[in-house]
């Protein structure tokens, strides 16, 4: 029993060994998170004190001192005076790539449940805007003539495997001249035109040689690729008509579908369903509505990881700076220039950082997205239009600038009189 | 009086943690004088100097620096009073690591309306050749000589010392002594200074002896004896 069950792991894990490596994946990037928040302080900590004395740095004093502004710095340098406003900020640079990181993990978060959206969307878009038919007629019992504004078509079912799946994919066999497919196949048994999301769910290219399979009569097809149209519905071929009807076997007037822009008149008894767009349009919204509440979970989600990372990070900084703080708080420093001291200096490193993890939150997010969702015989279209980044970065600053106000309180309550508990 | 302290009275804690401090402390110093405040640990000396600093406040009583009520001023009020009347010197000198010696004095001339020039100041306390290094470099008494400089460059009215010689030995304790006789010589700033150390009362215009709480005793030294004559620093 034992060793049947161990098989059985191993059959599933080979089957499955994709989507497995994605879930290692974000559980790495999980636990990175935990512990760099956890052990953040920890680490900032020792990796200061093991570099005290080369970078002049001691617990409670001045860490992210700032960039003075031109005024200050004009006015220092009047003395003569030559001051490095970004030595300070480069000093806190290690606390900042981790601050970075703990952003793009959380991003990460906020761009699988908007890439699980995009992909929904444009799914349902593509899907009825490429749907140029008003019905389809499905016959379990074709017929020997077309019937008037019926165009005809041969459909039959084949399938491919992604990651360990059997998906489908549809060969419709239309005449060259067909007004609902803009596919303008070739002649030939193993001539065929494929559509755009085979092409962006496996790299096909024109001249690209496919293999898909009927596993029922147990045989494989092998087909050329000679054309990529903008179809975008399910895995989808286009042949000749005629030439579908060689490779099958099927007469020479054989035809199983019929599409037409009116309701035609066809007996029922001979027909297995008729779809018509709206019934397309449908299902085709169905992924929206069920994916909704996952897509707000993994944005809600995300953005506490945001907001947590930010804050603890922050936070952090500010407590190894209580005792500079509390030095200026007694030399008479108000607390807008406290302010522009400790947490300017964070902005600029939360807007740098915005603007390198987000597209690298995309671009990775990207990469292993297909592989949670390898069952779906579907196009993965993920682009997002380029508001949606302006969107993503303004949210970034915006909840950034909710925690600053947090962290300003955390600064109000240092008192003058930490620094005198500096006693021997 | 430049410096009036009336009735101060501070404590901290509640219940089974309460201590009384200041029990009711009444002084006042003239402007340009030196003054020692002494008196055992615990004696209340350095809470005394925090409220006068506006880093702690009252429970009751009246501080007034030239003329100004302190007692009832706001945070945001206090802040302003340090910045423009007070200059701080701490025991452990409390300088920034990471800047420069002059960098850790343009800390306070920045705030500072009318501050004093720095290239004089250096002059004055022996520090231009060490301008542009860090503290970690530094000795001891450079360091506290640093601290000086940052806490005159604002000119300030009221100079509060807190064990300005804890830290040192009596060779730079003497040091430090000499150029804050030196610096209430030319600049004629008025300076409070906490100490348990029982020689520096005799350089000094006043003596307040605290104990318990309380002024047990003060006086005006008749003969002042110069700083670098001190001796059992």
């Amino acid at each position: 029993m034992n060793k049947i069950l161990s098989k059985r792991l191993l059959r599933d894990l080979r089957t499955n060994i994709g989507r497995y490596a994605a879930l290692l994946l974000l559980i790495v990037m999980g636990i990175y998170l935990v512990v760099s928040i956890v052990g953040s302080a920890e680490m900032i900590i020792r990796g200061t004190e093991n570099h005290k004395s080369v970078n002049m740095v001691e617990d409670g004093q001045f860490t992210v001192f700032v960039p003075l502004s031109d005024e200050n710095i004009s006015e220092l340098t009047d003395d003569g005076t030559q001051i490095e406003p970004i030595r300070q900020l480069v000093r806190e640079s290690r606390s900042a790539v981790t601050m970075i990181c703990g952003m793009l993990v959380a991003i990460m978060v906020v761009m699988l449940g908007l890439d699980c959206y995009v992909m929904c969307s444009n799914v349902r878009d593509y899907t009825v805007s490429d749907t140029k038919y008003e019905y389809q007629y499905l016959y379990k019992y074709p017929e020997k003539t077309v019937p008037e504004v019926g165009e005809a078509a041969y459909i039959e079912t084949l399938s491919t495997d992604c990651m360990g799946y059997t998906l489908d994919v549809t060969v419709i066999g239309i005449d060259g001249k067909s007004k609902y497919f803009d596919a303008r196949p070739e002649k030939g048994k193993t001539k065929a035109v494929i559509n755009s999301s085979l092409v962006e769910r496996y790299g096909y290219k024109v001249g690209d040689r496919v293999v898909f399979s009927n596993s029922a009569a147990d045989a494989d097809y092998s087909f050329t690729v000679t054309d990529i149209s903008d179809y975008s519905v399910g895995f989808t071929i286009f042949m000749d008509i005629g030439s579908m009807r060689e490779l099958f076997g099927k007469d020479e007037d054989y035809f199983n579908t019929v599409y037409s822009d009116k309701r035609l008149d066809i007996d029922e008894g001979r027909l297995y369903s008729v779809t018509t767009k709206e019934d397309i349009e449908r299902s085709a919204s169905v992924f929206v509505k069920l994916m909704f509440s996952l897509v707000v979970t993994l944005i809600a989600a995300g953005t506490v990881v945001f907001c947590v990372v930010m804050y603890l990070m922050l936070g952090v900084m500010i407590d190894r700076s209580a005792m500079g703080i509390s030095l200026i708080k007694i030399f008479g420093y108000r607390p807008k220039e406290i302010r522009s001291l400790y947490l300017n200096g964070n902005l600029f490193v939360v807007a740098v950082g915005a603007a390198i993890a987000v597209p690298l939150a995309k671009k990775a997010m990207d990469m292993i997205f297909p592989s949670f969702i390898p069952n779906v015989a579907c196009a993965m279209k993920l682009s997002f239009p380029w508001y949606l980044y302006v969107m993503i970065y303004f949210a970034i600053i915006l909840v950034y600038t909710v925690i600053n106000s947090l962290l300003i309180r955390k600064i109000r309550k240092i008192s003058p009189a930490e620094i005198l508990k500096n006693r021997e | 009086m430049y410096l009036q302290v009336k009735d101060v009275k501070k404590s901290y804690g509640k219940d089974t943690s309460y201590i009384q401090v200041l029990k009711g402390v009444s002084t006042g110093l003239e402007r340009g004088q030196m003054c020692v405040i002494q008196g055992t640990s615990g004696s209340g000396k350095s809470t005394l100097l925090n409220c006068i600093g506006g880093l702690d406040t009252m429970d009751s009583g009246s501080i007034k620096v030239d003329g100004t009520e302190i007692f009832g001023m706001k945070p945001a009020q206090l802040s302003d009073y340090r910045r423009d009347n007070l200059g701080f010197i701490f025991q452990f000198y409390n300088l920034v690591p990471n800047l420069t010696v002059r960098e850790n004095i343009q800390i306070c001339r920045y705030i500072a309306e009318k501050p004093l020039d720095i290239d004089e100041l250096l002059d004055t306390l022996g520090l231009t050749e060490h301008q542009n290094k860090f503290p970690a470099q530094l000795s001891g008494v450079q360091q506290q000589r640093c601290a000086i400089a940052r806490a005159l460059v604002k000119n300030p009215k009221l100079l509060l010392c807190d064990e300005p010689t804890g830290a040192l030995d009596s060779k730079t304790s003497r040091d430090i002594l000499v150029l804050l006789e030196k610096i209430n010589e030319k600049y004629g700033t008025t300076m409070l200074i906490v100490t348990h150390n029982n020689s520096i009362k005799n350089m000094v215009h006043k003596v307040i002896i605290i104990k318990d709480g309380l002024v047990k005793k003060e006086y005006e030294n008749e003969k002042r004896v110069p700083a670098a004559e001190l001796e059992d620093l």
